[in-house]
C-alpha cells in the first residue's frame, strides 16, 4: 500500500454527497409523448388555420416559424420518450402480451419523421392514435407484471 | 519550561482549530457525474455548513441539499430569490440568457421548466450536467433554509486540490440583427 491510498483512505469523508441522476432507474410514463403527440396535432392545425399570408408577412412568418419549431421539436420528443420505454422498460418476455410492440414503436418512428418533415394533420392525427395505443401497451405490460 | 508552553500552545492552537473547522465545515466524497467537470466522482470536499449568502453573492454556489431518503445532493445555484427563470436549451434569467460556461450537455424536453417568480428565499438549482441530472427542473425550486452546506475547498486528489470559486454572472448579449439578404 502506497503513501497516497493511506492517505486517501485517512482523509477519505464519511458521508457520500451525490451529483447524478439521482431519479431512481425504473419510472416510465408515455404521458409525455402523449402529450407531445397532440402537441404535433395541434400545430398542424394552427398551421393549416393560417390559410395564405395577409399584408403583415412579418407576423406570418412569425407565427408559421413558431407553429413549426414547437411541432419539430415535440415530434422528436415523442419519438425519443417512446424509443426510451420501448428500449429500457419493454423486456422480450413482455412480448407475450405485447406481441406487436415493435410494429407500432415503429410506426411511431415514421410517423414522428413524416410530422417533422411535412403538415398533414392526417400524420398527426395518426401519430396521435399509436402513441395512445402504446401507452395502452404500456400499461397492459406494466399490469402483467 | 518555554519549550513546554510552546507546544502547550501550538497543540491548544490546533485543538482549537480542529474544533472551528469541525464547527463550521463537513467533510463529503462526492458520488456521481451530474456536477462534471466542476467535481469528479471520488473527490472530497468542504461545504461550509449552512446556506447561500442572500443577494447576488449566492449565483453559481455550489450547495449541498438532503433529498426525500435522506441523501445529500450536490448542486448549482442558477435562479435567485426575485427572478423569472426558464430552463430549456439555455437558462434565461428575466428574458435574458445566462452565459454558462460550466454547463455542459443539452436539457430534455421533458426536463423544459419555467418559474415565473422566485419567492424570498428561494433558489433554481440546476446540475452542471443538463442531459443527467436531476435538479430543481424536477423538484422545483430550494428553499436557502434546506441548503444544508456550500461547497468551498476541494481536498482531494492532490492535483485538483484548491478552493472552489464562484462563476460570474455573465448574459449573452443579443445579436444584433443583419438585413436581410445581407
Amino acid at each position: 500500500m502506497n503513501i497516497r491510498t493511506v492517505l486517501q483512505r485517512a482523509l477519505r469523508p464519511s458521508e457520500k454527497a451525490y451529483a447524478h441522476c439521482d431519479i431512481p432507474c425504473g419510472i416510465y410514463d408515455p404521458a409525455t409523448a402523449q402529450l407531445g403527440a397532440e402537441t404535433v396535432e395541434k400545430m398542424m392545425t394552427m398551421i393549416a388555420d393560417l390559410g395564405a399570408p395577409g399584408d403583415d408577412i412579418a407576423a406570418y412568418s412569425n407565427a408559421v416559424t413558431r407553429f413549426v419549431v414547437i411541432k419539430e421539436q415535440h415530434a422528436e420528443m415523442v419519438k425519443q420518450e417512446v424509443r426510451i420505454i420501448w428500449g429500457d422498460f419493454i423486456k422480450p418476455p413482455d412480448l407475450a402480451v405485447a406481441p406487436d410492440v415493435h410494429d407500432v414503436v415503429w410506426e411511431i418512428m415514421r410517423l414522428g419523421s413524416a410530422c417533422r418533415q411535412g403538415t398533414s394533420i392526417d400524420d398527426a392525427k395518426a401519430l396521435r392514435a399509436k402513441v395512445d395505443e402504446f401507452a395502452g401497451i404500456f400499461a397492459k405490460v406494466k399490469a402483467s407484471r | 519550561m518555554r519549550i513546554t508552553a510552546l507546544v502547550a500552545a501550538v497543540v491548544l492552537l490546533a485543538l482549537a482549530a480542529a474544533r472551528w473547522l469541525r464547527r463550521s465545515f463537513v467533510a463529503v466524497e462526492v458520488a456521481g457525474e451530474s456536477m462534471s467537470p466542476a467535481l469528479r466522482p471520488g473527490e472530497y470536499l468542504l461545504l461550509r455548513r449552512g446556506g447561500v449568502p442572500r443577494g447576488e453573492r449566492s449565483y453559481g454556489e455550489i450547495v449541498a441539499l438532503r433529498d426525500a431518503s435522506g441523501r445529500l445532493l450536490l448542486k448549482r445555484v442558477v435562479g435567485l430569490p426575485g427572478e423569472s427563470v426558464r430552463a430549456g436549451e439555455e437558462v434565461q434569467i428575466n428574458g435574458r440568457v445566462l452565459e454558462e460556461p460550466y454547463a455542459n450537455g443539452a436539457t430534455p424536453a421533458s426536463q423544459y421548466r419555467g418559474v415565473q417568480r422566485l419567492t424570498e428565499g428561494e433558489h433554481f438549482l440546476l446540475g452542471d450536467r443538463r442531459d443527467a441530472s436531476t435538479d430543481s427542473r424536477d423538484f422545483g425550486p430550494i428553499d436557502r433554509s434546506r441548503m444544508e452546506g456550500v461547497a468551498k475547498v476541494r481536498y482531494w486528489p492532490p492535483s485538483r486540490v484548491g478552493l472552489l470559486s464562484r462563476p460570474h454572472r455573465r448574459f449573452v448579449e443579443p445579436r444584433p440583427m443583419s438585413a436581410p439578404g445581407g
